[in-house]
């Protein structure tokens, strides 16, 4: 069962590890990245970041989407991490049964506009997030849980 | 209900909770105490100002800074107040943990337990962890 796909450039730090997967009950933690499996020092930082009795497996995108589709991660609450909007909406289309995304944090670029507090998205990044709400996905931005719930698309 | 309480020599409470609030979000249940901050105020009118604030049916858990510290010292003077809970060595882990788990495990005695065993692991010579790689996880 799929708690949540959260998008934060940070992937696992302090802010997900803790309050997340205690807010949300969860057993299990998907890092889906097409870099970290092969940048062994990120890979290790990552690992050391895990919180106490939760499962974490780090896959790239296309791993993670075959993983979901065999139904090995069935049996799991479990907690996805992404790093941006685009491989968010890579494995969203690939296995719909995922029917909520938080966008977390998305650090400012070149050419992206300030949505929320942290969360800075370039034109084509508003594109796939219109895209995944067409698609009856609920994109919501918060930082944290205790935070107010804000509905993306209502902010573009 | 149940309230945790900073306690430290100084501002590394009030720090302490905006570190807090930075990761878990605003908290309600948390309150701070900077003992030695003004010279006319000391730290016994300081607790007991707090205690005043608890009803009869509540639970204090109180973090201070350091053990042996004068502090510490001072609230273990109040735990004849079964409401209290005294826990010396305020650390980031550590209070994360209690914060965020503090309205999901009702055993006080647990919920405390399990966030000194798990903090406890969390303090550590990073240059080792490089070294030693541990196994990738799967499904």
């Amino acid at each position: 069962m799929i708690k949540l796909l959260r998008v934060d450039h940070r992937l696992l730090h302090g802010q997900v590890a803790f309050s997340w997967t205690n807010n949300l009950g969860v057993d299990s933690i998907l890092i889906a990245n097409d870099d970290v499996p092969v940048n062994a020092l990120r890979k290790t930082t990552i690992k050391l970041a895990k919180p106490q009795g939760i499962k974490l497996v780090i896959k790239n995108i296309d791993d993670s989407i075959a993983a979901l589709k065999s139904g090995a991660t069935d049996k799991y609450k479990l907690f996805i991490v992404v790093e941006s909007v685009a491989d968010a909406e890579r494995i969203v289309s690939a296995y719909p049964e995922i029917k909520q995304v938080n966008l977390g944090g998305i650090k400012a670029k070149e050419g992206a506009r300030n949505i929320s507090k942290a969360v800075n998205l370039l034109p084509e990044e508003e594109e796939l997030v219109k895209k995944m709400a067409a698609q009856g996905v609920e994109v919501e931005i918060r930082q944290v849980p205790s935070d107010k719930k804000v509905i993306a698309q209502n902010v573009l | 209900m149940r309230y945790l309480l900073f306690a430290s020599h100084g501002r590394l409470a009030e720090g302490m909770l905006h570190s807090v609030e930075m990761i878990t979000g605003k908290q309600e249940s948390v309150w701070t105490m900077g003992a030695y901050l003004e010279e006319k105020v000391d730290i016994k009118s300081q607790i007991n100002a707090c205690l005043r604030r608890l009803m009869d049916e509540d639970e204090l858990i109180v973090v201070t800074d350091i053990f042996g510290g004068s502090v510490n010292n001072e609230f273990m003077n109040v735990l004849d107040d079964k409401r209290i809970h005294l826990i010396a060595g305020l650390n980031l882990a550590m209070v994360i943990e209690l914060v965020t788990m503090n309205n999901r495990e009702k055993d006080t005695v647990k919920l405390i337990k399990s966030a000194l065993n798990n903090s406890k692991s969390s303090m550590r010579y990073c240059n080792l962890d490089l070294k030693c790689d541990t196994d990738d996880e799967e499904f």
